[in-house]
């Protein structure tokens, strides 16, 4: 049987599907270009997000009978650019979803690792938790939290800190039971290797493919989550911009000016679609085992 | 062929194919042979030598659109099962053409109970409801010997033990009493004790009612019990077919003697265990002629050309150029 | 069985008071409400004359303890809002809620379900791939734009439909469509990939062997087998039904909790959030309960014991 085809037999069987599978490209390349340009975003936006004329406000895009091309997108009811803003909105997603996945990330791959690998009370004890806390509702905390103590950059990752770890951590805990039975772990084990360098040394790598998987899945989760946070009130500070908040600054004049509220939402809709395909993709060819959350 | 009133079922020259990409690779390769009534056919072989393939082509059971029939007739009662239309072989199978698989555990829907599945076949194919239904349920669960049978109606599948399960599967495929039962390595998954009387039972119901099987197998002590005539199997070809004891007594392929060397023998001195050399073939890159050539201690030039067949016997057939040479088993 | 039940009950009932004790929490992190409730002009004798009326002059857990009782009675505090009774705000937003909820769980049941099934059995046809495209897009969609194009879409521009507020019929279509958006995806990948599974399985093939007509195979067969999964996995669906529910209700300005949650978390009616993040998570908790008992109930191997 032929091999070399990077995709799961049963995706042969339909065309479009085929090719969504066989190119990761596009939406790696569409990512890549979402994180590239917000990276850059003090470099390329055309102006200031934060500074807007008020004799400018509400402009619609370029090719819009009264729009101009300074503000290729338009602008919101504050005067100020909405491209500019975009581009800095692609900032502020991205690096909420970078920090989150760093820090759950880690804590529940430590934890993972330590519950797989010891088992016993340890596992017992790790797995209470993730079971609570895979439990609760978290888009409430969320809320209760921004109510308690206000809105702010640290308390959106905080959230989806919170909600990410014990995903994270199960999954690494399956992998590791599974992993540890192996002869090479067994004979690392003989070789009187330290728990600690058996873990590091033999069980992460192992892990790292599901994790990178699971990672890109996230990611675009990650972005929906922050930007619904932001626009009820409850994620990112108004004083930062945000695409979620762009959305929610631009209800009350949406009737007129459409152009405020479609632009942030095809960018989440970008941003959230390419990761999801490139997650998808990731995980046919790495591990189909995971299931779809 | 044999063209007599008594043959119940005619298979004639049977490809089936797989198709992957833009090749058509047959896994069943010209295969004839027919089944009269009452009788037990058996079908031996290694795995993927297209000894279930057969079975599936027969009930039309494919799994589309993968695999299709690209050659052939089956001939069932007079009528070519490949004419016929969904709706005709659906009243067939199940009623007249029955089946029963190798793992009674995942053959058997965990969602419902015995009853339910029993009386399913008899509900669609014979129209009975209720009470009737029931009874007859009971009756047919006593008919594969389940002790005690109306206890267990509400019972699920998973609650009874292996035995009791491929009693049940058993019951399901018996349930109308169809002319042909086509058992595929029922026993395979059983422990031995059991075998034997899964077995016994199968014997039974077939001299009650006149049925013909279709046995698939690789253990041809199960062939020895069960079958009056073998066909074996290699590659997606039948290489010899003969009354069970003249497969035994005088093996004429290479391929059946290896088969009944590799069974150890407990009457004469001990002896190290044989097995055949080699694996079989890639049925999408076959060699030209004799399918069996590379494995065979006999193998020769002439074995490039795809042996015709011989009849050695009445009824015994092989497809080799030197049966003559293949000394038996004795 | 029943131990099963009792088992998940007491899990459910560790839940809720974790929830009751972060919420506990959370209000004590606002900061002193007496600062909130008196003015400027009050001494330091009235603020600690409040303060022992509050009862917050109390060790925590008394205070917690208080708080559990009070709750238990049925005393959820005041809106320093509305300044009407928690409890009784509540009871009367929650109908809204239910009646949006109901309507969206049906259209997802309705729309997900057959798709799902019918994608696994016709996989690799044309629908089966609309099916799959419909639901990559809705899992990356937020919600609330969805809604607001919606909005603009059918109740601005074309003006077929109502732009907010609950009152006719023609009120529910399109909150309850953006609503059943949040789940619809998920619930149809899911039945599909369930439904592959169970196709290839040998019972399938046994009902195919019986003779039993196709669409009993797919219905009857395969489906409820397939249910398993697809329940299982709701459990996490269910916070995303809550979360879509507060969002939807914020959009379209539906009388509901979750409306009512989000403007009380903006005035800062801290009673208020209170109350309803602990009714919107004993309806989370219990859902989950719920949902494991049918779980329980469709699997006879879970329902009888092994």
């Amino acid at each position: 049987m032929n091999d070399a085809s990077p995709t799961l037999p049963i995706f042969q069987v339909s065309q479009f599907g085929a090719r969504l599978r066989v190119i990761p490209t596009l939406p790696a390349a569409v990512l890549l270009a979402l994180c590239l340009l917000g990276f850059l975003a003090p470099l390329i936006a055309p102006h200031s997000p934060m500074q807007g004329s008020l004799g400018e406000k509400l402009r619609p895009p370029a090719w819009v009978t009264g729009g101009q091309w300074a503000y290729p997108l338009g602008t919101d009811l504050l005067g100020r650019d909405i491209l500019s803003r975009l581009l800095y909105g692609a900032r502020t997603s991205l690096a909420v979803a970078a920090v989150a996945v760093v820090v759950a990330g880690t804590l529940g791959t430590i934890l993972g690792l330590l519950s797989g690998y010891f088992g016993g009370v340890v596992d017992a004890i790790i797995m209470r938790f993730t079971d609570i806390a895979l439990s609760l509702p978290l888009i409430l905390v969320a809320i209760v939290l921004a109510a308690a103590i206000g809105t702010s950059f640290g308390n959106v990752i905080l959230v989806i800190v919170l909600l990410l770890w014990p995903r994270y951590a199960r999954q690494v805990r399956g992998e590791t039971l599974s992993i540890k039975e192996r002869d090479f772990v067994a004979l690392a084990r003989i070789a009187n290797c330290s728990h600690f360098r058996i873990i590091w040394r033999h069980i992460f790598p192992s892990v790292l493919p599901t994790l990178l998987v699971l990672v890109t899945l996230q990611a675009g989760y990650i972005v929906l989550l922050e930007s619904t946070l932001s626009f009820l009130g409850v994620g990112i500070p108004p004083s930062t911009p945000a695409w979620g908040l762009m959305i929610s600054e631009g209800r009350t004049v949406m009737d007129s000016a459409w152009w405020v509220v479609l632009w942030p939402g095809l960018a989440i809709l970008l941003m959230v679609l390419s990761g999801n395909l490139l997650g998808d993709w990731l995980r046919d060819r790495l591990d189909p085992t995971l299931k779809q959350v | 062929m044999i063209h007599d009133k008594n043959v119940l079922l005619e298979v004639e020259d049977l490809q089936t194919s797989f198709i992957t990409g833009s090749q058509l690779v047959p896994v069943v390769d010209g295969v004839s042979f027919c089944v009269r009534r009452g009788e037990t056919l058996g079908l031996i072989g290694e795995s993927g030598c297209g000894k279930t393939m057969t079975c599936l082509t027969i009930l039309r059971l494919l799994p589309a659109p993968t695999a299709r029939v690209t050659r052939g007739r089956i001939v069932f009662e007079g009528a070519d099962l490949l004419r016929k239309t969904p709706a005709e072989m659906r009243a067939i199978r199940g009623a007249k053409i029955s089946m029963v698989l190798q793992d009674s555990l995942t053959s058997l829907n965990p969602a419902f109970t015995i009853a339910n599945q029993v009386g399913e076949a008899i509900a669609l194919h014979q129209g009975l409801r209720g009470a009737t239904l029931r009874q007859r349920v009971i009756e047919e669960l006593g008919r594969v010997r389940i002790p005690d049978a109306e206890t267990h109606l509400a019972d699920y599948p998973h609650t009874l033990s292996g035995g009791m399960r491929q009693r049940v599967a058993g019951a399901i495929a018996l349930a109308c009493h169809p002319s042909l039962l086509i058992a595929d390595e029922p026993t395979t998954a059983l422990d031995v004790t059991v075998q034997a009387q899964y077995l016994r039972l199968l014997k039974d119901v077939q001299r009650e009612t006149g049925m013909s099987m279709i046995f698939v197998t690789h253990d041809f002590g199960v062939v020895a019990r069960m079958c009056d005539r073998v066909a074996v199997m290699y590659a997606g070809k039948i290489v010899e077919m003969a009354e069970t004891r003249e497969i035994f007594d005088n093996p004429r392929h290479p391929y059946t003697r290896a088969l009944l060397e590799c069974l150890p023998r407990i009457d004469g001195p001990p002896r190290p265990l044989v097995s055949i050399e080699g694996q079989p073939p890639d049925l999408s890159a076959l060699p030209p002629g004799c399918r069996f050539a590379p494995r065979c201690r006999l193998a020769s030039d002439v074995c490039r050309e795809y042996p015709c067949e011989q009849t050695i016997a009445e009824s015994h057939r092989v497809s080799c150029w030197r049966a003559d040479e293949v000394v038996g088993r004795g | 069985m029943l131990r099963f039940i009792v088992g998940r009950a007491m899990q459910s009932l560790v839940c809720f008071v974790v929830v009751s004790c972060l919420v506990f929490y959370a209000a004590r992190l606002t900061g002193d409400p007496t600062v909130l409730l008196l003015s400027e002009m009050a001494s330091k004798e009235d603020a600690a004359r409040l303060r022992a009326h509050l009862g917050l002059d109390k060790p925590i857990l008394v205070q917690y303890g208080l708080f559990l009782k009070q709750a238990i009675r049925g005393d959820l505090g005041e809106s320093t809002r509305l300044h009407r009774p928690v409890l009784a705000v509540l009871a009367a937003r929650f109908p809204a809620s239910l009646q949006l909820g109901s309507v969206a769980f049906i259209i997802t049941l309705l729309i997900a379900l057959p798709i799902g099934v019918y994608s696994a059995a016709k996989r690799g046809t044309v629908l089966d791939n609309a099916g799959r495209v419909f639901a990559v897009l809705g899992q990356s969609l937020p919600l609330f734009w969805l809604g607001l194009i919606l909005m603009l879409v059918f109740a601005v521009w074309l003006g077929l439909l109502p732009a907010a507020g609950r009152g006719t019929a023609a009120n529910f279509i399109l909150p309850a469509v953006t609503m059943g958006w949040a789940t619809t995806p998920a619930v149809m990948r899911l039945t599909r990939s369930a439904m592959l599974e169970v196709l290839e399985s040998e019972y399938v093939k046994m009902a195919r062997i019986k003779g039993l007509p196709e669409w009993k195979v797919i219905w009857k067969h395969a489906l409820k087998n397939a249910l398993l999964p697809v329940v299982t996995f709701s459990v996490l669906l269910f916070a995303e039904m809550i979360a879509g529910a507060i969002v939807t209700e914020t959009v379209f300005a539906w009388p509901g909790v979750g409306q009512l949650l989000i403007s009380s978390v903006y005035y800062r009616d801290f009673p208020m959030v209170q109350g309803t993040v602990l009714l919107l998570s004993a309806l989370f908790i219990l859902g989950n309960l719920t949902v494991d008992v049918l779980y329980a109930y469709l699997d006879p191997r879970i329902r009888y014991g092994r």
